[in-house]
């Protein structure tokens, strides 16, 4: 009997540590999760640069399966995306022709353009979130860029920021967001792929995978005659990250 | 004086019995001479078997006449470049006629390759050190700042921005320009490490396998094993060469441990150090060794360097190896048994028991372990041809698949719909003399295009000779000896899209070709009844039916066949007089709709780098001859298939007895050779009269006629005729009757006809789902497919990921017939409107004329298959033909109609026991009972009613001339001086033609026309050599006179001419066209290879002084030049032909064979050409002081750039100091007794050192030394 009841005194200290040791986890989750999503305003640069981060996160998973592009206007259906064409012929037997040569400046546009009224905003909330603070702010006029690397990308805001408080001022001239995304490696492979499918109409995506094996390739030939298209669907082995690119090349149409 | 010689006549002389011997002598030799003619005439017309391809036929005349190409489609019909789509897309080509609704700019009235900023080039992107091909010009120099050079190919050899070498960043290599090596080490802090003596992708890749890390040690003695490259830039020091940072001699504070760790970028599993790097590759064999911890070992003298699946799953080594199917993971995500030392092992890349064999719907019938990068050819039926060569087997609906084995994973690629690529395979490679068990697979462009294409080039083709393309075969048709011929047919037919009417309407043509008529041959049987004389076999369903299918079957969709689902359908074709396919033949057809079992379309793995597309431009054989330019060009290009058929004649001569006449002397001669001559000639009449078509007794019967003749003729030219000819001639004609009783007589030709048209789907949609059961993504349902299982059958939300194959809702009501308004031809009406019918009349309400050209039609509310007959029946199935020859379902349906007029009836009708006045009756009561059914299968029961009634009545008008070939006003070649012309008239005819106009009569040449008793809805036609011209314009004037069955007759004078001439002209061209020049020319050197070159050809003379199309020979195919490709009219007189790639010619002497044609001549002329090689880097000849400066001399023209500091040249030729000289093969720069010169040189394709071309160290006392 006594044997009974330390059964259940013991399954019930358990039981309150094991709900204890929830409680704390997602308290301690969620403050850090809290901390890492709100950078403070007192530090604006933190504060812009997760701002530009987000922006230019979310314009990037936009377009990565849209092809490249925010909103695509010459697009073949694809899984429910709209996937633009970066070569394309409307004739048959004919290779394509490049539509966006300069691919990776014009992602880079494309993300510039798209988080520019974001970041804008943000510099808004900012200047707000200070002026009720007691800031007194001064905002010039804001450039922003993006670039392009190897595994990163790279958002640069140029722009006069200057705070004043109690006489203190505090000028920042240069505000930059730099965050891992596999978007420009995808790029030059999509690129890759349409320029061997603009000479040979043909992109061998299985020896390229031998030699790069950081890429996962599917091709998929969709529909036919005037919307027989290629779709490749480029993956990247670390993140998971995908691109299509759309391709109309040397099509053939059905009966004729 | 001389004296004068009076000859007396006497009448005695002039009417006595002699002269009448002399007159009759005479009169035979004058009469046996027309006897005679009229016999070899006979003798040798041949007897009516022949193959008639009826629609084709017409369709082969046009298409001669017009002349025009098959392929490609588009690309040879006029283009206009669109610089801004309204979808934005920058420099696209449209047809004319389509441009403007496409473009928001301007639409040039030229191509974009021929226009100043469209035309597509090489874009090089100096920030990224990319080239990109095929780039419009406007869009490469657009403010994102990209360089234009005019090559689209990108070569190296225009554009040498885009030379690749191999560029090392730290342990991780790539195949890159030099300006991307440098964007690229730039990125990681890197000094560059650009390689251009690396020309090969491979090559480069290679380095990658050599592990370059060694230890990089830090001032508080840690350690990491970095590239030298990478410790430089981190520390600014050396790696230790050779050693692992764990080396006890290095005495860092790293240390062995047990664990081991895979590394990015690399295959192989590692030992770990203390520190965390990665050391040597892990063999457990080796943890203790004290020495495996301090030096580096190269991975081929680790632990199973050899082993041939790359240690798969090995416990003790961690040598992996990707290639061989292998890579380092941990065991538990591999799957695996735990190694002996740390978590990773070399995991498993391999496919097992990947699907080997699949069918259409997924399911998988056998499997197969393949090799991490292999790929292998899936099909979801039968392909190809079966080992008889009997026919194409791809069931409808089938489509081929490429699968592939990466990381374990089975990935499919399904080749392009409706067959239009085929999947090709090779299944290995001897390496080294071992053969190496390795599929490689491709999809491919099916070239079916051209073996139809083979079928278009004349009646002379080879077809054993030309139809040796890898997509096709010869089919034989060998059903008797008066019914054979060959066609090229693709090995994997094209698939039709069901659901587009236009495509049908396409496709239609395309079956057409195996539409074909067979006239079986009888003779009558003594003592009564006929039997068969010829082509008995086209009366056998199993041989005429079946292998009229096949024929059918292998030229696309086409015939009874089936689906992949196995269901049969006969709606695609029709067969008169002649049985329909046997049920072992469609159970046959229907084990297709399963794959078989090692049934592969094999390649060599030497020609997979070829097969992957068509050469950029090449477009598929451009020919203008052979192919054509629009889908019209196409469809009648395709009716000139039936030139190439052979037809075997099945001509018998009859009699030819001229020599039996030549009998005794004299009045006697003579009267026996009229007397033949008459004899013969009443004997063939006598065959003819009664209807005599066994070649053994018409020649029987005019033998007998010939032998009664002469003797009659004889005795009467003797005088012994008395009484005796009389019974001569009566046994003579008796003997005829007997034989005609017994042997002759009216045994008429009956046509067995095969009609081929488009494959349709079972009617409804009880199978569409099955469409969507891919199991495991394994097939894929795709538009054709799903058309394919029902023509209820409707693929939506195409593109999204949710693509379905469902069922079309049935309303279960038939379709309703109206008639259609819009086809009606002009000068006709419909009358009498109702539910159940209409007439059509002419718009003033008479009955149809003969012979005007009526096109009627009707409408159904909804898409459905109409058919018609001229009697009542109880079904459907039971009526005859196809509304319009079509068994498309349809919403408007149309129907040529051609009345012959009464008379041609009767004059070409066999029944003799049909009178004018059943012909008229039926012509008055002509009615067209019709029936439609919808997808579902629901019909009208009640017959739709078309009443047509012809108008019988004298034929009052002359004939008209509707088309000529060639064409009025043609050009002729040059030296020409004579023509064959076909002309074609509106009823039938017969024509004549002279220099002048001149009446009917008059006129001093004859055409030869065909039968007037075949059917012909665009015309009769007639052909004549025109001969006697001159160079220049030559004129010529028609006339033609109807109702030819009249002739000689004694309505002969009911016949109506022309009364005015056609007017034809003809111009003889007055130069020859020639080919003045042709680029390449001698010798062609590259920097690399394969490289581009132009094709130029120019041409003069000839009927435009030199404007004509060019081709240049490409295996048995011209094709047509790019140049050239945009206009149907020959524009200019020179040609070209960008982006030739070398890679198709050999590195050597070549040659090139070019075609030019103007309309009027053709001129050849052949382009031989070395390709050379120049993949050398300059070498440095002399160097010397000279007057304070240094100088160096290269054995070619080159440039020269220095650095002081690189001493193995590893610096970039833009970042090193350019030596003065230029591009030339003496360089010199400033002499500096301090410096040592690392000197590296490069010529005009770049090709550089892979290390320096010279290194010069600068003394005072000596002049220079150098190694």
């Amino acid at each position: 009997m006594i044997k009974k009841r330390g059964q259940v005194t013991i399954f019930i200290i358990i039981g309150i540590i094991i709900l204890a040791g929830i409680v704390i986890y997602f308290l301690i989750a969620n403050r850090t999760s809290i901390g890492i999503e709100t950078p403070s305003i007192s530090d604006p640069e933190s504060y812009i640069e997760k701002c530009a981060r987000d922006a230019a996160s979310d314009a990037i998973d936009i377009m990565l399966p849209q092809g490249g592009w925010i909103d695509p206007l010459h697009y073949r259906l694809f899984e429910n995306n709209k996937v633009q064409y970066l070569c394309y012929t409307n004739l048959f037997y004919k290779s394509c022709v490049f539509q966006e040569p300069l691919y990776i400046a014009h992602l880079e546009n494309e993300i510039t353009g798209n988080i520019d009224g974001k970041v804008d905003r943000c510099f808004s909330e900012l200047k707000s979130g200070l002026i009720d603070e007691g800031y007194e702010i001064d905002m010039g006029n804001m450039d922003i860029k993006t670039e392009l690397g190897t595994g990163f990308v790279r958002v640069n805001i140029d722009r006069n920021f200057v705070m004043t408080k109690h006489g203190e001022t505090r000028k920042i001239e240069k505000f930059k967001s730099i965050f891992n995304s596999p978007l420009y490696k995808l790029a030059i492979v999509g690129q890759e792929i349409a320029n061997q499918e603009a000479k040979f109409c043909y992109f061998e995506y299985v020896g390229f995978m031998l030699l790069y094996s950081d890429f996962n390739i599917v091709k998929k030939n969709v529909g036919s005659g005037l919307n027989a298209s290629k779709i490749y669907t480029i993956e990247d082995r670390y993140t998971n990250k995908k691109l299509n690119i759309a391709v109309r090349s040397c099509a053939i149409p059905p009966a004729f | 004086m001389k004296e004068k010689r009076v000859v007396e006549i006497r009448r005695e002389k002039i009417l006595g019995k002699r002269a009448g011997i002399t007159y009759l002598q005479i009169f035979i030799l004058i009469l046996s001479s027309f006897a005679f003619c009229y016999l070899v005439n006979e003798a040798t017309k041949p007897l009516s078997i022949e193959v008639k391809n009826e629609e084709t036929s017409i369709l082969s005349k046009i298409w001669e006449i017009i002349s025009k190409p098959i392929f490609p489609l588009v690309s040879a019909t006029a283009l206009n470049c669109c610089q801004k789509t309204k979808s934005d897309d920058t420099c696209l080509d449209y047809e004319s006629s389509q441009c403007q609704n496409e473009c928001s700019g301007t639409c040039l009235p030229t191509s974009c390759d021929l226009s100043a900023d469209c035309k597509k080039g090489c874009c090089y992107d100096s920030s990224e050190g990319l080239c990109i091909v095929n780039s419009p010009k406007v869009k490469c120099e657009s403010d994102l700042g990209g360089i234009w050079k005019n090559n689209a190919e990108c070569n190296v050899n225009v554009v040498p921005e885009c030379r690749s070498g191999c560029c090392v960043l730290g342990s991780d290599v790539q195949f890159v320009t030099s300006a991307r090596c440098q964007k690229l080490s730039g990125e990681k802090n890197l000094a560059v490490d650009f390689r251009a003596g690396i020309t090969n992708e491979g090559e480069c890749i290679a380095l990658r396998f050599q592990d370059m890390r060694r230890a990089c040690i830090f001032s508080d003695s840690s350690c990491k094993m970095l590239t030298n490259n990478e410790c430089r830039s981190l520390i600014g020091r050396n790696v230790v060469p050779n050693y692992l940072c764990s080396s006890l001699a290095l005495n860092t504070t790293c240390r062995p441990s047990n664990e081991t760790t895979c590394l990015e970028g690399k295959d192989e599993v590692y030992f770990k150090d203390t520190c965390g790097n990665a050391a040597n590759i892990y063999d457990s064999s080796k943890i203790n060794n004290k020495d495996y911890w301090e030096k580096v070992i190269d991975k081929s003298e680790g632990c199973g360097a050899s082993s041939a699946n790359g240690n798969v799953g090995s416990k003790t080594c961690g040598n992996c190896f990707y290639l061989s199917g292998s890579k380092c993971k941990d065991y538990k995500e591999a799957n695996m048994e735990k190694p002996d030392i740390g978590e990773k092992i070399c995991a498993d890349l391999s496919c097992k028991q990947a699907p080997d064999l699949v069918d259409a719907f997924g399911k998988v019938i056998s499997k197969k372990d393949r090799k991490n990068g292999e790929s292998w050819c899936v099909y979801d039926s039968a392909i190809g041809v079966d080992d008889k060569n009997t026919m194409s087997r791809d069931v409808v609906g089938s489509r081929h698949y490429r699968y592939s084995c990466i990381e374990g994973e089975v990935k499919v690629e399904p080749c392009a719909d409706f067959r239009n690529e085929v999947c090709t395979e090779s299944t290995g490679a001897t390496v080294n003399g071992t053969r190496v068990e390795f599929s490689s697979a491709v999809c491919r462009i099916n070239t079916w295009q051209s073996c139809i294409e083979v079928n278009t080039r004349g009646a002379n083709v080879d077809k054993e000779e030309e139809c040796k393309g890898e997509d096709c075969f010869v089919k034989k048709i060998t059903i008797d000896s008066g019914f054979k011929f060959d066609i090229c047919a693709p090995k994997s037919k094209e698939g039709f899209d069901l659901s587009s009417e236009g495509a049908m309407q396409t496709a239609e043509q395309v079956c057409k070709m195996a539409t074909q008529t067979c006239t079986v041959l009888y003779k009558k049987k003594p003592f009564g009844g006929c039997v068969v004389a010829k082509n008995g076999n086209c009366l056998k369903a199993g041989i005429f039916t079946k292998q009229m299918n096949e024929l059918c079957v292998s030229l696309g969709d086409c015939g009874g066949y089936v689906n992949i689902d196995g269901d049969y359908t006969d709606s695609g074709y029709t067969v008169k007089k002649v049985g329909k396919l046997a049920q072992k033949f469609i159970d046959e057809y229907k084990s297709y709709a399963k794959p078989v079992p090692g049934l592969k379309v094999v390649t060599d793995m030497a020609n997979l780098a070829g097969q992957f597309g068509f050469p950029v431009d090449a477009g598929a054989g451009k020919d203008k001859e052979s192919g054509g330019g629009s889908n019209t060009g196409f469809l009648l290009g395709l009716g000139a298939v039936g030139i190439g058929w052979a037809m075997v004649p099945a001509s018998e001569s009859v009699a030819g007895i001229s020599g039996l006449g030549v009998l005794g002397g004299g009045a006697g001669f003579g009267g026996a050779l009229i007397g033949a001559g008459i004899g013969m000639i009443v004997g063939g009449l006598m065959t003819k009269l009664l209807g005599v078509t066994d070649p053994g007794i018409a020649m029987a019967m005019t033998v007998i006629g010939g032998i009664a003749g002469a003797v009659v003729g004889y005795l009467a030219a003797t005088g012994a005729c008395g009484g005796t000819c009389l019974p001569i001639i009566i046994i003579a004609i008796i003997i005829m009757l007997i034989l005609s009783l017994f042997g002759a007589g009216k045994c008429p030709p009956k046509k067995v006809t095969y009609t081929c048209m488009p494959w349709q789907p079972p009617a409804g949609g009880a199978d569409c789902e099955k469409c969507n059961s891919g199991i495991d993504g394994l097939k894929t349902c795709s538009k054709y497919k799903c058309q394919s299982l029902g023509q209820a059958c409707e693929f939506i939300n195409e593109g999204s990921d949710n693509e379905l194959c469902i069922t079309k809702k049935n309303d279960g009501r038939a379709p309703v017939i109206t008639p259609n308004y819009g086809v009606l031809s002009s000068n006709f009406s419909y009358m009498n409107v109702t539910s159940a019918g209409f007439s059509v009349r002419e718009s003033n309400g008479k009955c149809i004329e003969a012979f005007s050209p009526l096109v009627f039609g009707i409408n159904t509310d909804k898409a459905a298959q109409c058919k018609i007959d001229l009697k009542p029946t109880a079904t459907f199935d039971e009526m005859e033909d196809y509304f319009g020859d079509s068994n498309l379902y349809l919403y408007n349906h149309t129907m040529p109609f051609a009345i012959p007029s009464v008379e041609l009836a009767l004059a070409c009708g066999n029944d003799t026991n049909v009178s004018e006045a059943d012909v008229m009756n039926q012509y008055k009561n002509l009615r067209i009972y019709t029936r439609c059914q919808d997808i579902f299968g629901n019909l009208n029961n009640n017959e739709y009613l078309v009443d047509v009634c012809a108008r019988p009545g004298p034929d009052r008008t002359a004939p008209y001339i509707t088309g000529t070939n060639p064409l009025n006003n043609a050009n002729l070649g040059f030296n020409t001086t004579s023509k064959e012309v076909e002309i074609y008239t509106n009823e039938p005819a017969s024509c004549k033609w002279s220099k002048q106009d001149k009446d009917y009569d008059l006129m001093e040449n004859s055409f030869v026309c065909e039968d007037f008793c075949e059917p012909a809805v665009f015309g009769w036609k007639c052909a004549s050599n025109l001969n006697n011209m001159t160079k220049g314009e030559n004129t010529f004037y028609f006339r033609c006179k109807d109702q030819p069955w009249l002739e000689g007759t004694a309505n002969e004078s009911k016949r109506n001419a022309n009364s005015q001439g056609y007017n034809y002209k003809l111009r003889v061209t007055e130069t020859p066209l020639v080919i003045d020049r042709i680029i390449p020319d001698g010798t062609v050197t590259y920097g690399s290879l394969p490289g581009t070159f132009d094709l130029v050809v120019d041409t003069s003379g000839g009927v435009e002084n030199g404007k004509a199309w060019c081709y240049y020979k490409w295996g048995a195919n011209w094709i047509l030049m790019q140049s050239d490709s945009v206009s149907w009219d020959f524009v200019s007189n020179s040609h070209f032909q960008t982006g030739m790639n070398t890679a198709n010619f050999n590195v050597g002497a070549n040659s090139l064979q070019i075609k030019c044609t103007d309309g009027g001549n053709e001129a050849y002329k052949n382009s031989t050409f070395n390709i050379q090689l120049d993949n050398i880097a300059p070498l440095v000849t002399r160097v010397y002081n000279s007057g304070g400066s240094l100088y160096i001399l290269t054995n070619e023209n080159s440039e020269c750039a220095y650095s002081n500091s690189y001493q193995t040249c590893s610096f970039l030729f833009e970042n090193g100091t350019q030596m003065n000289g230029g591009f030339t093969q003496e360089h010199t720069a400033s002499w500096d007794t301090q410096q040592t010169y690392y000197i590296k040189c490069r010529d005009a394709w770049n090709n550089e050192p892979s290390s320096c071309s010279i290194r010069v160290k600068a003394y005072n006392d000596v002049a220079a030394s150098f190694w």
